[in-house]
């Protein structure tokens, strides 16, 4: 054999060989990518694995669609099959901490303010006087005749478009510093007018009947950051958001009772009384309600130091997920404090499914799940519910309409009455009993204090007020 | 349907892929993806499935009677270009019009409302080109209706572009064979189409977001102007990503079956000029004006003056084509000012500047081009140009700018490394050390194995990421 086809012997031979490490090599990367999708897929099909609920999320994931002739033609019915299959994906909680894990590297995130809206502030009016809202332009200009690129980037950024029909409010955006996060506050003209309105109104409904308080309480941003702080992250001033709602419907109506709380929480911020984790306040928070409520009033408040308390560490809350779930928050979880009030801690109300419960005003909720530790509060949101105080027999009756901030805030309550009446107002349509009828109810279990009580997101939007005056539409 | 979801990747496309290999004859192969196409197409309402196929069944009949009577082939050619654009003006442009007429005139008083068939202005010039390309004799008309109806409604690029010529795929679709020296190519090109939509593209919308606010022009007025700048950024970056990302998973879709979509762009934001930023830039689209607009209008053989007038017709129209609003055709104009200045001096002077000033210039346009798509309402054009500025009264920044632009530092970067060729020149020069070297290449091996799979599992991650939508209060 000459050297020459030695040569090219050796040389097709070590073609031949890197022929096959090429082929070995296109195999694996076929098979690798075949592989996980084809495990994705599986994985989709799998329907036991898929979560109907979303505990983090506080909601319900999107339900295969009903069947409907129209609901194919138009489109909806296959959509909604792509936004459930998206939504219950299993494993779903997993991947969405991974999600979460993927964008701490997004850039420098000690602070940082999380959207989840697009919601901005209005100006509130400076002099006090109603202002009347604009109509805000440029709306009918949006989605729908974009270029068809942007469009799709549109549609596949929000698939649960349709998902939630109740009243609950989505996320605002938070502000995440250190272990602390806030609940940005944005101001709306057009929400505050009808809560000033809708407030006046609900007193001409019950004038004669009952005396009408009106509570709005602050979120921690209004409180624990300075007016400068809070300018500079671009919101709205809560203190200036009441005055203005305030104002104006002691102007329409001087017999509501506004009570004003944000001083006497301002005196107290170095103090625990708001969740560093949830959008609520704490129990002390709203005892300094309370404190105000008893000076509007004119009663004595129970002292603070004379209740015993319960304690459930490990707390969670809204803002936590609503911060994409912070490392700062998740390592410094919150602890709720729960004052147990003196007379009992005996209640019952009528829960979602319309039956009557008993349950504690303060229940122990030391094995539940660490973002559900605020519902210790009087069985959290209920549509109705009654404690009774034992050692009364005045026939002392108030009810308080609150959403949840009214939960910490009731049991104070307790010992100032004969009894002691909750009316969850997004909820009372579903007992039966009353049919939404909120003046029967008054007036059947002879209540002399209406107690309204709301977070300064009534002024944001209009669908709180509207639940609210909904009560009094009969 | 779209691509970036998880129903489409686990389901639509994991079922097509398996049910087509497992196919023998290219025929049947063929009426699989015709079956899924006409699935995929009919997803939001099979409402304009018909619209398609009545599209479809002209350019068909047209294009084999230009073939037949050829004597009267330019009154086919003719016919079909009236009655393919009549369709197109109907469904996209008639409200435009309208209002247009209404705020003039003040009449009319209704104005149908009609919603956008889903790809129609695709799939109308992918068939009108089809049907010129014959009456041209550049192809032959197709006999078969199905392979026609497969061609204008293939999933691939039938809603989002490419915009694909009969003349290139017809071999495909009617020989097209898998190499699996393609399919490895596809492969990555589609995860890295998939990643780059769901996790940069999606990623940077979510900023721009925060800051373009275009419903609420109150609140647009009060965003500082540092606000202005980064969201437009983040916005010229998230259009680039989103668009390109639709064109790579549509060639890597195409390439695991054996489909040969050409290149739709080339690194827009590495342009020279304005000139060369439409040659980088949505490249079937500028190509299909400039073969079917420019040139039969005389492109530049008829005069300065002329050529002028056909630059300004394919740019209104071009603008026009991205929808029907007058911010559109104003995005259009924009580009045909530079491109003028640039015909008649500036390209010459720029080639004489050092090349970072053309290319800074280049961006600039490009970057400003934006505000004009981005908002459909002049008034909020108007708005930003100002606020820019910080003429609107609106600040020079506060610190949710600071925030957003502290927390996201590094996604920006690697967004803004992901819209340039450095990471494929990298790739690119490993590769060429171990050839040089006649080592074989085992590090690129691996790095293209586990690639795919890793940006796949990354961008279902972000995917199912989106879906996360916490609620305050809610009763279970």
């Amino acid at each position: 054999m000459s050297k020459q086809t030695r040569n090219r012997s050796r040389s097709s031979a070590e073609k031949r060989r890197r022929m096959r490490i090429i082929r070995r090599y296109r195999t694996a990367v076929i098979s690798a990518f075949f592989g996980v999708l084809l495990i994705g897929a599986v994985i989709g099909l799998l329907l036991p694995l898929r979560p109907k609920t979303s505990v983090l999320e506080k909601r319900e994931l999107e339900k295969w669609p009903a069947f409907s002739l129209q609901a194919i033609w138009d489109g909806t019915y296959f959509s909604q099959i792509s936004t459930w299959y998206a939504d219950t994906f299993p494993f779903r909680e997993k991947l969405i901490s991974a999600d979460g894990n993927v964008k701490k590297l997004y850039g420098l995130r000690g602070d940082q303010i999380v959207h989840n809206s697009s919601k901005t502030a209005d100006a509130i009016p400076e002099d006090g006087e109603m202002v009347q809202a604009e109509t805000k332009t440029g709306e009918n200009a949006a989605a729908e005749s974009q270029a068809e690129t942007v469009r799709e980037t549109e549609k596949a950024k929000d698939p649960n478009g349709n998902a939630i029909n109740v009243v609950p409010e989505q996320v605002g955006d938070v502000y995440v510093t250190g272990d602390t996060a806030f609940s940005l506050f944005y101001f709306a003209l057009e929400g505050a007018n009808e809560y000033i309105s809708d407030i006046d109104l609900i007193q001409k409904k019950l004038d004669g009947i009952a005396t009408v308080y009106d509570i709005l309480a602050p979120s921690s941003v209004g409180i624990m950051l300075t007016d400068q702080a809070q300018e500079k992250l671009g919101i709205s001033s809560q203190k200036e958001a009441i005055s203005y709602a305030f104002s104006n419907i002691q102007k329409l109506n001087s017999k509501v009772k506004c009570v004003n709380i944000c001083q006497n929480l301002v005196d107290h911020n170095s103090e625990y009384i708001y969740f560093r984790t949830d959008h609520h306040w704490t129990a002390l928070g709203a005892y300094y309600a309370y404190e105000e409520f008893c000076k509007a009033k004119g009663i004595k408040p129970t002292p603070i130091s004379e209740y015993e308390t319960m304690e459930f560490p490990g707390f969670l809350g809204t803002l936590y997920s609503g911060s994409g779930q912070a490392a700062s928050l998740g390592d410094n979880p919150d602890t709720v404090i729960a004052y147990i009030p003196k007379a009992t801690n005996d209640m019952t109300y009528i829960g979602h499914d319309g039956a009557e419960y008993t349950w504690n005003v303060v229940e122990d909720v030391t094995d539940w799940e660490a973002n559900s530790k605020y519902n210790c509060f009087i069985g959290g949101d209920e549509p109705f519910s009654v404690i009774e105080n034992p050692n009364k027999t005045d026939g002392t009756a108030c009810v308080v309409v609150k959403e949840s901030y009214g939960n910490a805030f009731v049991p104070f309550l307790v010992d100032n009455y004969q009894y002691t009446y909750v009316v969850d107002h997004r909820y009372f349509a579903i007992y039966s009993e009353y049919g939404n009828d909120f003046v029967k109810l008054v007036k059947d279990k002879k209540i002399q204090d209406v107690i309204l009580l709301n977070t300064t997101n009534a002024l944001c939007d209009t669908s709180l007020s509207s639940t609210m005056v909904g009560m009094f539409e009969k | 349907m779209v691509f970036s979801s998880l129903f489409f990747v686990y389901f639509f496309l994991a079922l097509n892929l398996i049910i087509y290999f497992k196919t023998q004859t290219i025929e049947k192969k063929n009426i699989v993806m015709l079956v899924f196409s006409l699935i995929f197409y009919s997803w939001g309402g099979p409402r304009y499935l018909f619209l398609l196929i009545a599209n479809c069944l002209i350019a068909w009949i047209c294009a084999l009677m230009i073939e037949y009577y050829e004597e009267y082939a330019k009154l086919f050619l003719v016919l079909d270009i009236i009655m393919q654009l009549s369709i197109l003006a109907i469904f996209k442009y008639l409200g435009f019009f309208l209002g247009t007429v209404r705020f003039f005139t003040g009449v009319p008083e209704i104005i149908p409302q009609i919603a956008l068939p889903i790809g129609i202005s695709f799939y109308t010039f992918q068939l009108l080109s089809y049907v010129i390309d014959v009456y041209r004799g550049e192809v032959q008309a197709q006999k078969s209706f199905w392979i026609i109806l497969l061609y204008a409604s293939l999933f691939h690029q039938c809603i989002a572009g490419p915009i694909v010529r009969y003349q290139h795929v017809e071999r495909d679709i009617l020989h097209r064979t898998v190499k699996r020296k393609e399919m490895v190519r596809g492969i990555k090109r589609f995860t890295i189409g998939l990643a780059k939509k769901a996790i940069l593209a999606n990623g940077c919308a979510a900023v721009a977001d925060t800051f373009l606010l275009t419903d609420d022009l109150q609140a647009l007025s009060a965003v500082p102007a540092a606000g202005l700048w980064l969201g437009m950024l983040f916005f010229t970056l998230q259009i680039y990503l989103d668009f390109s990302a639709y064109s790579d998973m549509a060639i890597g879709m195409g390439l695991m079956i054996g489909f040969h979509y050409r290149e739709n762009f080339n690194y827009p934001l590495m342009s020279d000029s304005v000139t060369d930023i439409w040659r980088r830039w949505h490249i079937s689209l500028s190509s299909f004006f400039r073969d079917y607009v420019y040139i039969p209008l005389g492109g530049n053989r008829k005069g300065q003056g002329r050529q002028i007038l056909n630059l300004f017709i394919v740019w209104f129209l071009t603008g026009l084509w991205h929808g029907a609003s007058w911010n559109y055709v104003l995005w259009g104009l924009w580009f045909f000012v530079f491109l003028v200045l640039e015909k008649l001096f500036l390209l010459e002077k720029l080639e004489t500047l050092p090349r970072a000033i053309p290319h800074l210039y280049a961006l600039v346009v490009f970057y400003f081009g934006w505000v004009l798509f981005k908002f459909e309402d002049i008034h909020a054009i108007g708005i930003v140009l100002r606020g820019m500025l910080g003429l609107g009264g609106n600040g020079l920044t506060n610190m949710q700018v600071a925030l957003a632009f502290k927390n996201n530092i590094f996604f920006l970067i690697f967004a803004i490394i992901a819209s340039t060729p450095l990471l494929r020149k990298l790739y690119e020069s490993a590769g060429m050390w171990f050839k040089r070297r006649k080592i074989v290449p085992y590090p690129i091996y691996v790095y293209n194995i586990v690639c795919p799979v890793v940006l796949l599992i990354l961008a279902t991650i972000a995917l199912v990421g989106n879906s996360y939508n916490p609620f305050l209060y809610f009763q279970f």
